[in-house]
């Protein structure tokens, strides 16, 4: 009886070794690194505890970027279930090629993020994208627009673009909840003499309320994670317009050799990530 | 029987000798080269230089590394912190600083020959010597940065001379700067912000950062670093001869703008020469190239001008056979009388920062080149203090292009950044 209790975990065992090793190792080295002063420079770093954060609370970079992160993972999150439930109540309806067009929308997620960041910067090209091209043609702009070029622009291109990214992915979740719900829920309602709106405010988001809480951590973890797009596009700039906590740290470690910063923003990043991640686990093992 | 017992003897020694003779013995030496060769004629030099070698050489082998001049610093920092350290690595000033302050580099002054350090020009003698004497590098291709002209707008706009001092080339560029076609342009996206800027306070008379009594000291807060800062944010904010928006543009950028007469000057190195020409042929002749101008009549002008860098790493277990690979580099002669270095600079129309190089150049380089061989005289290296790229990427790039864009004022932008400068190298 104990050994088939124990059976589980033994086969668990392995699986649970190597994420150990891959995931944990480097998160608490990580975590180590951020209460020393080790940089290229310091031959002989020191423990210093705490005071890597409290220097971080001054750092008026890091609480940009901060700001950055929080403005860009809410309006890129916003964008994607606007859009991405719309898309799923359109791929609902019976119409013709609905798998095909299901199967379209999932290229912007398909396609590596990399490639994806350097289509995007052609796009918003000042002198030769067909952003500005079609704008100018449609006669919305009278002159080329520097769309990565100013602080005012900069973010909402890139947030642009993580819409796009993200769209197919809540969409097709959206979907997979909305082909669940009963049909008859929708018939007795129009028996009742519910209309379209009353029907999708009473019924349809009812019962994608679940499945909408799940979308919606897992993109916020993503977008807060999110790094090609930032730095290819950008770099962080103009000045630090873009600059998000993930691109600080990789500049704050790859550019400046300054690694236990970069480690105490890294460690920032995962405690935010962690609070998310409680929402979602406390979710599955407890729904509603 | 005899005869099996004399076979089976010679058998089995023919077997154990080979276990028994040490593998340095029976195995060439490995080393691996680490560079950031992109043009395809340079990486055909590289090549050819390694290929010649191992076949003169049989018992060192190379294995070459070549990376994108962006992930280089990263890079080479993962090599040599994951113990997979390079022995041979390629630099610019910036690299040369930060790890040479990490102490990554050998000192290579008895492996370097006499012949060679005799011919280096005063600039790569001072780049590849430590303020304490050692020799930690051996100088490769090299460029300076100097103005380019598209004289048919120049003749559209009724203009007959290219300027030369700083005023001059304010009243030039606003007679440029007509409709979508800007007077001036230089990259500031990302590390060229700082770069160029830097240029703009040399010109002015200021070191930027000087080293003094043993420790480096910020110069941001004098007169001339502030006109330097000044007149490169008065060429967008007050003037408005350069967009707003050149923060968001690097060299290609620029150079493409000025290949299709966005800009009609531009400040840039040597080395986009071949790339202008493959992107706009039909302005070949159209354009030509002079001197950075000086801030005032009478005074010096200054530009960055340096030569990479290869260095043997301190952690490399083969460094005799990575100083025999680089003297073999410098001192065999590839084609036409030329070195496999001198050859691997002037590919790119660059230079090799050594006297006999620079007379050769002198007699056999185009019209458009002589002005960048004419500013190795003014050329400077990026500054050499180790926390200066870690400087220029925390608070230095954000800043300069604030300021550049009207977001931050330059007397505040100067002020914080010389605190700031000062802070990291005390």
């Amino acid at each position: 009886m104990r050994r088939e209790r124990m059976l589980p975990y033994a086969y668990l065992s392995p699986a649970m070794v190597l994420i150990s090793v891959i995931l944990l190792y480097p998160v608490i080295s990580g975590l180590l690194l951020s209460l020393f002063n080790r940089d290229a420079y310091n031959p002989s770093p020191s423990f210093v505890g705490l005071k890597n954060y409290l220097l971080l609370a001054k750092d008026t970079t890091f609480l940009l970027s901060l700001w950055h992160t929080l403005w860009w993972a809410l309006s890129v999150l916003f964008g994607q279930y606007v859009l991405g439930l719309a898309l799923a109540l359109l791929l609902n309806k019976r119409i013709r090629g609905r798998a095909v067009f299901r199967a379209i929308i999932l290229t912007p997620w398909v396609i590596p993020p990399a490639l994806a960041a350097i289509t995007w910067k052609w796009i918003y090209e000042e002198q030769y994208g067909i952003l500005n091209s079609i704008l100018m043609f449609l006669g919305i702009l009278r002159t080329r627009v520097a769309w990565l070029g100013t602080d005012r622009t900069a973010m909402w291109a890139l947030i642009a673009a993580g819409i796009w990214q993200g769209i197919p992915f809540v969409a097709i979740v959206l979907l997979a909840g909305l082909q669940a719900i009963p049909l008859e829920e929708y018939e007795a309602a129009k028996i009742d003499g519910a209309n379209a709106w009353q029907c999708f405010r009473f019924l349809t988001m009812p019962h994608l309320t679940g499945i909408s809480f799940i979308v919606i951590i897992l993109s916020t973890i993503w977008n807060i994670n999110q790094f090609e797009l930032v730095y290819i596009l950008t770099r962080g700039g103009p000045g630090n317009a873009t600059q998000v906590l993930s691109t600080y740290t990789y500049q704050l470690f790859f550019s400046a050799f300054q690694f236990s910063t970069a480690a105490t923003v890294a460690t920032v990043m995962l405690i935010i990530l962690m609070v998310l991640t409680g929402f979602y686990i406390r979710r599955i093992i407890y729904p509603r | 029987m005899k005869n099996k017992r004399v076979l089976s003897f010679v058998l089995g020694m023919a077997l154990l000798i080979p276990m028994a003779v040490p593998p340095a013995f029976s195995a060439p030496v490995k080393i691996r080269l680490f560079h950031m060769t992109w043009i395809p004629g340079m990486i055909d030099v590289m090549n050819a230089a390694v290929d010649r070698f191992m076949k003169d050489n049989p018992s060192i082998q190379i294995e070459q590394t070549r990376v994108s001049w962006t992930d280089a610093p990263a890079q080479l920092l993962v090599d040599i912190m994951g113990g997979t350290p390079p022995d041979i690595a390629e630099a610019n000033p910036t690299m040369l600083a930060q790890f040479r302050a990490m102490g990554a580099y050998a000192d290579i002054r008895s492996a370097i020959p006499k012949q060679l350090m005799d011919n280096l020009l005063p600039s790569a003698l001072n780049l590849i010597q430590t303020p304490d004497g050692q020799i930690d590098g051996y100088p490769c291709d090299g460029a300076t940065w100097g103005f380019f002209y598209r004289d048919d707008l120049f003749q559209k706009a009724g203009i007959a001379s290219h300027p030369k001092t700083w005023d001059e080339l304010i009243a030039t560029a606003k007679k440029l700067t007509v409709g979508d076609q800007w007077g001036f342009g230089v990259p500031t996206q990302a590390e060229n912000a700082v770069q160029f800027w830097q240029c703009w306070m040399w010109q002015a008379g200021s070191p930027v950062d000087k080293y003094v009594s043993g420790k480096w000291v910020s110069d941001l807060d004098s007169p001339e670093a502030k006109k330097g800062t000044q007149f490169m944010v008065d060429l967008v904010q007050k003037y408005k001869v350069m967009p707003p928006t050149i923060v968001n543009m690097d060299w290609e950028a620029v150079t493409n703008g000025f290949a299709f007469g966005n800009f009609a000057m531009q400040y840039n190195g040597n080395w986009i020469i071949p790339a202008l020409r493959q992107k706009a042929p039909e302005i070949e002749g159209k354009w030509s190239t002079g001197l950075t101008p000086s801030a005032a009549p009478g005074m010096k002008t200054a530009t960055m001008g340096f030569t990479n860098v290869f260095n043997v790493l301190r952690a490399s277990r083969n460094k005799d056979a990575a100083s025999k690979f680089m003297n073999y580099w410098f001192l065999t002669v590839y084609k036409e009388g030329k070195t496999f270095a001198d050859e691997y600079s002037y590919v790119p129309l660059g230079m090799n920062f050594t006297r006999d190089y620079l007379k050769w150049a002198r007699a056999h380089y185009e019209k458009v080149l002589q002005p960048f061989l004419d500013l190795v005289e003014y050329g400077k290296p990026l500054t050499m203090a180790p926390k200066w790229q870690q400087f220029a990427e925390l608070f230095g790039r954000a800043a300069v292009q604030n300021m550049m864009q009207g977001s931050l004022g330059v007397d505040e932008g100067l002020q914080t950044l010389h605190a700031q400068l000062n802070q990291l190298q005390q």
